[in-house]
């Protein structure tokens, strides 16, 4: 009688087994805390930091919300969105913690963020709610929300006007509507034009210097008519349309190496190339930037200056790609944690 | 509240060994002597009885499931809302639900909604832990739940129940059973339900409190199951039953992105035909058996955040089954042999996948199945002299044909061992294969820029091995002990293919293992001529990816619990008075495929208190959540805290 009771009152003793906590903080390198690249682990739902001198990197160093989407680093904070949760996680690039969330309201469903120059003004495209909201970084306080239209992704300061890309994605007839950009005023805070572009506009890229935006139309996005990529070159200073790049592919992501001219784009397959002065296209989808396989998802980009290196993420094979600069080879490729989207150059 | 659970169970004990000696009449904890325990089968085997349903004071099957020894039930919310089960760390829809031996689950995949079956209409429940595609067919992978329905022999009551409760929740039932002229005996239930169902709950993300809104729900449910002999020496049966259901209810999805306007209407229509020929060659038995099973959904949400949605799926299902079941001895070795064929039709219309041709065109998408089974049941020896009374071996062989994927032949072979003839101790163990079939969303999911099907998918398969020993340790204790190993290959896995497009593959594997323990102790007091019977189950369930993709190989599976348990007292008076407890434990969950997130683990409570105040009035009261306890099943789906019904019983 006495072991039945002993064995009874073990097995009551339930929660035997305790989750494997994940060892939060710490970077790869210890005490090296410059040039590196964040990387949002979206399904593993973490970032992971590259030391980008040695090649290391730290898996899972910090817990994000859920369904995180984009990163950004600046001045030692690191923002993180949560498109999940609604929310902007903030958190301080030294210590590798969480400072603060940046709640964003229900049904809003943020894609990325753009800064306003170097103020604490942060625009984030809100992708249900088909708004951008206006949140000052530093307080927390959402200052604005403005309708754009439907599904905007991405978002860029240039010439002193707000331009955010509307992907038109209709869930009723499962495609693509029109696609625009919504240019807004940054003094009144208002829509002052909408310029329709090619299919699924979902980032853009500001030059400044050229007054010239750059909208990655990522087309079909996949399947069997996704050959339609294309980026419609549009003037800053008319705020139209004037030259249209047939680039195919399915690009959804960039990185500009400002010193070469170039962008990178990343997507279905492979990277994509083009010379954003000449208009050259250097690679495009019959002619990959060959370093991955053929259903490789590239999901990110990002260009370390210093140490001369191009960071890919391949979501589906959780890896991330290293290339020389110059010589665009791949140089190494690490493990990352699960699903890496949106890597982020943070340098000296 | 373990330090609770201690305390119990110490001061239960302590009393056991005067209660036991004590010279009183000893009841069988499984006593139901219709169909075959527990400890005659060899597969591994839960029974839940129509009499322990009713002191659990379930609302729903789902309820009662989550008592079983390594099934696990997930909660989408209140009453309204759907409840998966998954039994040995299988998927929802790895596991096969049969209502009185014909499939529920749909040809579209998703699993089965456990909130939508009534329990008072069961007389029985089945639970088979493991691998069983060898008897059962697809789907079988995980395990089989069998919902036997009450007949007329099995329920001899005219009933009136009405609960009313939390929540604004109103229910309900009226049972009636008896005889019909002709000769046809019957048993009928209804029910109707109606709860307004918003309820507060506790945000862990902004630590806040609550209300969940749109969790209304108004349902009826009836059934009718009807049957005579036409001939004078009871030997041909025939019979039939007929089972509807309606639901409207809200569906306010997740916290985060609120569809609060969102509402689904399900219809469901199961209508069976029996013929039972009960002298077949002799001491054999041929059953057939025509069936349909119509599911209707509709989903609206004119407020959807991606754009307004209107929905419909159709699901309908018709088949036969032919069972033969011989008895032949073969050099005095009794066998007793069932074999047979089914055919089954399934279609599917759904305005989802109109919006994207996906079967040339056409508007429903259809798929023929054929199986031939046979199943044996040999026993080998039988000895009294010897230590091992009795030997049984159970081979099984099922070839299914099926129009849109691979034939599969399923094998399996269960040994049972008795040690002595009261079957005080039995050893059980089986080995075999098992598969689920890529369901028509896995196949035909239209192709949008989110997803695509993939028509080439072939089913998941298994190998499962399990052992067991169930032990009769005192008079009123008895044990269960099964070690239960897996692996599952081809398993479907939707994952991002070119341009972000999420795409199934048959690239998952998984090694599942773990042990499964359950106690049942039965007291009897002379003292008001009540007893005490008790049970407590523990399953501790390792399910482990082997993709070899490094950000999750080697993790457990999200949404496993590693450990599940649950207690169980139960004080009786016949004929006048029931006490009944639950304690549920769930440990943590993994919410992420790479293990970095999960959800706590944690305790319900839930009693039924009932009394019968008259031979034909009773009233009892059921409090769920007992301690108010806060807690989730699934991500961003809250949970009601305590709830309260009161039910008010007339038979007559």
């Amino acid at each position: 009688m006495k072991n039945t009771i002993i064995i009874l009152l073990l097995l009551f003793s339930v929660s035997c087994i305790k989750p494997v906590q994940f060892n939060p903080g710490g970077r790869p390198v210890s005490d090296d805390k410059k040039n590196e690249v964040y990387i949002v682990n979206s399904l593993a739902e973490t970032i992971s930091v590259i030391d980008t001198s040695a090649l290391k990197i730290k898996n899972d160093i910090l817990e994000t919300g859920l369904w995180p989407n984009y990163i950004s680093v600046r001045n030692n904070t690191g923002y993180i969105v949560n498109s999940g949760d609604n929310s902007i996680q903030i958190f301080d690039e030294d210590t590798l913690t969480t400072v603060r969330n940046i709640n964003l309201g229900a049904n809003s469903n943020p894609w990325s963020l753009s800064f306003y120059g170097l103020t604490d003004t942060g625009f984030i495209p809100n992708f249900v709610a088909g708004n951008i909201a206006v949140v000052n970084l530093n307080t927390g306080a959402v200052l604005k929300r403005i309708s754009v239209g439907t599904g905007p992704e991405g978002a860029v300061v240039c010439n002193g006007k707000l331009y955010v890309a509307n992907t038109s994605w209709n869930y009723e007839t499962y495609s693509y509507g029109q696609g625009t950009v919504a240019v807004i005023d940054l003094n009144s805070y208002k829509v002052v034009k909408i310029i329709n572009t090619d299919k699924n506009p979902q980032c853009i890229i500001g030059f400044d210097s050229i007054n010239e935006i750059h909208v990655i139309c990522t087309g079909n996005n996949g399947g069997a008519d996704s050959d339609d990529g294309k980026i419609d070159i549009i003037d800053t200073s008319n705020d139209t349309i004037k030259q249209v790049l047939d680039i195919g592919g399915s690009p959804g992501g960039f990185a500009v190496d400002y010193s070469f001219n170039k962008v990178y784009l990343c997507g279905v397959g492979g990277i994509q190339v083009y010379n954003y002065l000449t208009r050259d296209i250097l690679h495009s989808s019959t002619n990959y930037l060959a370093v991955g396989n053929s259903n490789d998802f590239f999901s990110g980009l990002t260009i370390d200056t210093v140490n001369n290196r191009i960071f890919a993420t391949i979501f589906n094979s959780d890896k991330i790609f290293v290339l020389d600069r110059f010589s665009n080879k791949k140089i190494t490729e690490l493990d990352s944690s699960d699903g890496p989207i949106n890597p982020c150059f943070y340098g000296e | 509240m373990r330090l609770i659970l201690f305390i119990t169970l110490i001061i239960f004990t302590s009393n056991l060994n005067l209660l036991a000696d004590t010279n009183i009449q000893r009841i069988t904890v499984i006593a139901e002597k219709k169909y075959p325990e527990a400890r005659d089968l060899s597969p591994q085997v839960s029974i839940i009885t129509s009499d322990e349903i009713k002191k659990s004071g379930a609302r729903n099957v789902a309820e009662i499931l989550s008592r079983v020894v390594g099934a696990y039930v997930q909660s989408y919310g209140f009453l309204n809302s759907s409840s998966m089960v998954s039994i040995r760390g299988s998927s929802n829809e790895q596991v096969l639900v049969l209502i009185n031996g014909k499939r529920l689950n749909s040809a579209q995949g998703g699993g089965v909604d456990f909130s939508s079956i009534d329990p008072d209409m069961i007389e029985r429940i089945e639970i088979i832990r493991g691998g069983a595609s060898a008897l059962y067919g697809e789907n079988a992978l995980g395990g089989v739940i069998n919902i036997i329905t009450k007949s007329a022999g099995s329920c001899n009551e005219n009933s009136v129940n009405y609960m009313f409760g939390s929540y604004n929740t109103h229910l309900l039932k009226l049972h009636s059973a008896g005889n019909l002229p002709g000769n046809f005996d019957y048993f009928f239930y209804g029910s109707i339900l109606f709860s307004k169902g918003n309820f507060s709950f506790y945000d862990f993300k902004n630590k806040t409190s609550e209300l969940r809104k749109n969790s209304d729900i108004n349902s009826y449910d009836c059934g009718i199951k009807t049957g005579t002999y036409i001939d004078k020496f009871k030997t041909h049966r025939l019979s039939f039953s007929l089972l509807y259901r309606y639901d409207d209810k809200g569906v306010p999805g997740m916290i985060d992105f609120p569809t609060v306007s969102a509402r689904m209407s399900d219809r469901r229509a199961i209508g069976q035909l029996d013929y039972t020929f009960n002298k077949f060659a002799l001491y054999g038995k041929i059953d057939v058996s025509l069936y349909f099973n119509y599911q209707y959904r509709r989903f609206t949400d004119p407020d959807y955040f991606l754009g307004k949605v209107d929905d419909l799926h159709e699901n309908k299902a018709s088949g036969i089954d032919v069972k033969i079941f011989l008895n032949p001895d073969f050099y005095n070795i009794k066998n007793r042999i069932k074999c047979g064929y089914s055919y089954r039709y399934d279609s599917l219309y759904s305005t989802a996948f109109l919006k994207k041709s996906i079967n040339n065109g056409n508007e429903n998408i259809t798929r023929h199945a054929h199986s031939f089974f046979i199943f044996d049941n040999i026993n080998l020896f039988k000895f009294s002299r010897t230590e091992i009374y009795r030997v049984v071996l159970s081979p099984s062989m099922r070839f299914d044909i099926n129009s849109i994927y691979d034939n599969v032949l399923s094998k399996q072979v269960g040994i049972l061992i008795n040690t002595d003839k009261e079957k005080k101790i039995v050893i059980k163990g089986n080995i075999g294969t098992a598969y689920r079939a890529p369901s028509f969303d896995d196949l035909f999911w239209p192709d949008t820029s989110f997803a695509v099907g993939n028509k080439n998918l072939m089913p998941e398969e298994s190998l499962n091995f399990d052992i067991g020993v169930l032990s009769l340790l005192y008079t009123w204790l008895s044990s269960e002990i099964v070690l239960f190993y897996s692996e599952v290959t081809n398993l479907i896995q939707w994952n991002p293919g070119p341009g972000g497009q999420w795409f199934p593959s048959n690239i998952g594997k998984v090694c599942i293992k773990g042990i499964e323990t359950e106690f049942k102790a039965l007291l009897i007091s002379n003292f008001l001529s009540g007893y005490i019977e008790t049970i407590y189950n523990y399953s501790l369930t390792f399910v482990t990816d082997k993709s070899g993709e490094p950000a999750t190989d080697g993790k457990q599976l999200p949404r496993r619990p590693f450990e599940k348990a649950n207690f169980i007292m139960s004080f009786n008076i016949p004929d006048c008075f029931y006490f009944h407890w639950e304690t549920r434990f769930v440990g943590f969950r993994y919410l992420t495929a790479h293990n970095t997130k999960y959800l706590d683990s944690y305790f319900t409570h839930n009693i039924n208190i009932g009394y019968e105040i008259s031979k034909n009035f009773s009233i009892s009261l059921i409090i769920r959540n007992l301690f108010n306890s806060y807690y989730i099943d699934i991500r961003e789906y809250p949970i009601p805290g305590r709830e309260l019904m009161f039910r008010i019983g007339v038979e007559f």
